[in-house]
């Protein structure tokens, strides 16, 4: 069966007729009866049974198969007719129509049977030769020439002849059979090429027909002039498409992009193309078909991105009225809204300037339009924070933290940098759009006004290629933001990844410290020193973070380390204040714990003077020293019995802590004097020796009535005696 | 919400249109009260029309000035073939 006169599958209505079981059983019946009949291709027998089912359950699907059935038969009966008509053309010997005839029979309903009559006529018949189909193309008689090609390519197919045969039918002005046939042809000959392009120009496959001409590759000044003119054509029909009927938009968008890629730098295309995006746009707003116009942004961003000026600002208000229904589209929406309302590119030209309102005046209300928007977007976002909670947008809010400081600091910078008004942009939006590098290298001529600001440095990590790093840094995903970060030297903008750097450092130095992670620690602070030197909040955190320090000894060490390193190249002085009380606190309780000996304590209060002189806790400590020393050097005395010493210690001591401690020693060497045995004559001495010496040291202190008593007692027990 | 689809009316609607909008806004029923008066005030205050009219309206025609293009659409048949590629 001839596969083109095939119906579609049919899909018999499911469950037709429902009401009864015998009429649906009859119904099945006919179906398949008749669809064996039409596979036999019985269309007469075939119609009857979809008859008789039709008025068991009417439905389109049979109807259509009842159509097939009547076309096909009539078909089949045309085909018959002339075949009949051949075969008594063939018994009266006239080969030639029969053959004719056979064809056309063929053309109608094809049969097996008689191609292969077709093919014996054919080998009976004299082979037809291209030269008369060449006489008649050259004399400009193509519709001959077309007839004699077909003949010869009916018995073989071959290239050459085909194009020729295309380019007949171009010549003849059927352009759609001419582009047919010659798209297909592989031939890179200047006649075949030119010819295939016109026949596709006139049909309106307005790009290939340029291909094909482009493939020339001659400088043919006529081609030259009618490429020119057929992009001039095109444009304006592609325009007139566009504006026509709804389906005609997206095939003219389509087509006028093809143009655009063949030239990517004729003026007339690319505003043709521009213009159609603009109405396809337009068409798709109009209708709040945000997401089809998203993808459709994308998709001239991705051919065309940099060369198309309204990219950003359409897809700052496509982001925007998305992220209002989806808090997925906040990200970009925040890098586009930001870019749109603060670059003076993209900004609604103030209506004031038109109502011949001053300059200043026009400023003030560009700038009042800014705050606006921003707060529009801010609100969205504030939104969804109370919505969704904190933790869960904190990737979102740390991008609209980021986005919105810098594009703010560009602004501000701007009022006395001009060049940098043209490159007002957020950081998420200049790396889209690979204008990092020009903001950075704009950023830098601005260095010596902004460089001790750190909204410099902040700004511009956000814009170098360690940005990434400073986005999880913010979000105090610490370690991915170390190995987010990138290597030195690998950008070209070393000073602001260094920044990031050293920020990044503290904080993991910070980190540790917190958690008393004591080892190494010194190196996080070391690598940001530069920061701290530079920043005074840095240093205050630093100091804050000392001034909270735990009484750990080890804790204590790490802290002290660490800031006789960061001393060591910062000589501030709140810095250098705690240091010298760290060290100082150290000593105390390191010689407190009975970890370091008076000596060393004393030797690292004075080093901790040094950097403080004022430090009131190292010299407490100091004078501490002093008088654990006179203590020693006086218990040490009178563990020789050197009363005189030790009593001169403590009379010029002037301290009472020795005093006391010297009448202590004293009471405990009478509590032991009893045991001690000597001569009645040499007790009485030494007791009279140590009267003597108390004297000079508090001649009230209860300890001489305590001597007197022992003297007395004595002197009692030798009367008696 | 679009002040300007609420109310129907045109990007340069005037004060008097707006008013009307209203009116046949309310009648149409198609958006609550509060809603068409949010409209009304939002389109009525010079500050909020600029920020809404941002939003809401996408201005694409402001892209499309300064492009140079055929005013006219031209015919195909003006493309006359030449014959300087011709075999015969």
């Amino acid at each position: 069966m001839n596969q083109n006169l095939q119906p579609k599958e049919i899909k018999y209505s499911q469950g037709c007729p429902k009401d009864d079981g015998e009429r649906r059983k009859r119904y099945r019946e006919l179906l398949e009866k008749g669809e064996k009949l039409f596979q036999k291709e019985k269309f007469g027998s075939a119609k009857y049974h979809f008859d008789q089912a039709y008025q068991i359950c009417p439905s389109e699907e049979i109807r259509q198969r009842i159509q097939l059935c009547e076309e096909n038969a009539q078909r089949m009966s045309q085909a018959q007719a002339l075949v009949s008509q051949g075969y008594q053309l063939e018994r009266e010997k006239k080969l030639e129509s029969a053959l004719k005839v056979f064809q056309r029979s063929l053309e109608i309903w094809d049969n097996k049977e008689i191609q292969l009559v077709v093919a014996r006529l054919r080998a009976k018949l004299p082979k037809p030769t291209l030269a008369p189909a060449y006489q008649a193309e050259a004399e400009h008689r193509y519709e001959e020439a077309i007839a004699r090609y077909r003949e010869v390519l009916e018995l073989q197919d071959n290239p050459q002849v085909r194009d020729r045969l295309g380019i007949c039918l171009v010549k003849k002005g059927a352009y759609a059979e001419a582009a047919n046939i010659l798209v297909s042809s592989s031939s890179q000959e200047p006649e075949v090429l030119y010819y295939t392009g016109y026949a596709l120009a006139r049909i309106g496959r307005y790009s290939e027909a340029i291909k094909r001409w482009e493939a020339i590759g001659e400088n043919v000044p006529e081609l030259a002039r009618q490429r020119e003119q057929l992009i001039e054509i095109a444009v304006s029909d592609l325009i007139a498409r566009a504006a026509g009927e709804e389906g005609e938009l997206e095939a003219a968008y389509q087509e006028a992009v093809n143009l655009l890629r063949c030239f990517p730098d004729h003026p007339l295309v690319s505003d043709c193309v521009r213009l159609i995006s603009l109405e396809h746009l337009e068409h798709l707003w109009a209708g709040e078909k945000f997401e089809p116009m998203l993808q459709f942004l994308l998709s001239i961003e991705a051919e065309r991105g940099e060369s198309e000026e309204f990219l950003p600002f359409m897809l700052a208000k496509v982001y925007f009225r998305l992220a209002e229904g989806s808090a997925q589209y906040l990200t970009p929406a925040i890098a586009f809204w930001l870019t749109v309302i603060y670059n003076p590119k993209y900004q609604i030209p103030s209506r004031l300037q038109a109502e011949s309102l001053s300059p200043t005046a026009a400023i003030e209300e560009q700038k009042q339009l800014i705050f606006d928007l921003e707060h529009k977007l801010e609100e969205l976002v504030t939104e969804y924070k109370l919505s969704q909670g904190e933790e869960s947008l904190k990737e979102v809010l740390i991008h609209w933290e980021m986005e919105r400081q810098a594009i703010a600091f560009l602004y501000e910078a701007a009022k006395e940098e001009e060049s940098l008004a043209e490159i007002l942009c957020t950081p998420a939006f200049a790396e889209r759009f690979g204008l990092s590098s020009l903001v950075l290298g704009r950023l830098r001529t601005i260095k010596p006004r902004w460089e001790q600001d750190e909204r410099f440095w902040i700004v511009g990590a956000s814009f170098s290629s360690a940005r990434s790093s400073l986005l999880l840094l913010n979000q105090g995903r610490l370690k991915e933001a170390l190995a987010a970060l990138p290597a030195k030297g690998e950008s070209g903008d070393d000073e602001f990844v260094d920044y990031c750097r050293q920020r990044l450092f503290l904080r993991l130095g910070i980190e540790k410290l917190r958690a008393g992670e004591v080892a190494n620690l010194k190196k996080y602070f070391i690598q940001a020193t530069p920061l701290i030197q530079r920043f005074k909040k840095y240093e205050t955190e630093i100091v804050q973070l000392a001034q909270e320090i735990p009484v750990d000894p080890q804790r204590l060490i790490s802290m002290d380390e660490l800031l006789q390193s960061l001393v060591r190249h910062i000589k501030s002085k709140q810095l250098l204040d705690i240091a010298s009380y760290i060290m100082s606190y150290k000593a105390n309780v390191l010689h407190g714990e009975g970890l370091i000996t008076t000596q060393d304590a004393e030797r690292i209060c004075q080093k901790a003077l040094e950097l403080n002189p004022d430090n009131e806790f190292a010299k407490d400590g100091l004078r501490e020293m002093e008088l654990h020393y006179k203590i020693e050097d006086m218990a040490k005395a009178l563990r020789k019995g050197n009363l005189k010493k030790a009593a001169d210690i403590a009379a010029s001591s002037q301290n009472e802590e020795i005093e006391e401690t010297f009448f202590n020693l004293i009471d405990t060497i009478l509590c032991e004097f009893e045991s001690v045995s000597s001569s009645k004559e040499k007790k009485i001495a030494f007791l009279e020796e140590l009267y003597k010496q108390c004297e000079k040291v508090d001649p009230e202190d209860p300890v001489l009535y305590d001597i007197l008593d022992k003297m007395e007692a004595m002197e009692e027990e030798d009367h008696s005696s | 919400m679009n002040p300007y689809k609420i109310l129907q009316i045109a990007r340069d609607a005037s004060q008097q249109e707006i008013v009307q909008a209203v009116a046949l806004a309310l009648q149409r029923k198609d958006y609550s009260v509060r809603q068409v008066a949010e409209a009304q005030k939002t389109l009525m205050d010079p500050r909020a029309r600029k920020v809404a009219e941002f939003i809401y309206l996408l201005d694409s025609q402001r892209w499309a000035q300064g492009l140079s293009l055929p005013k006219e659409r031209l015919s195909l048949d003006h493309l006359e073939l030449i014959h300087c590629f011709d075999k015969f």
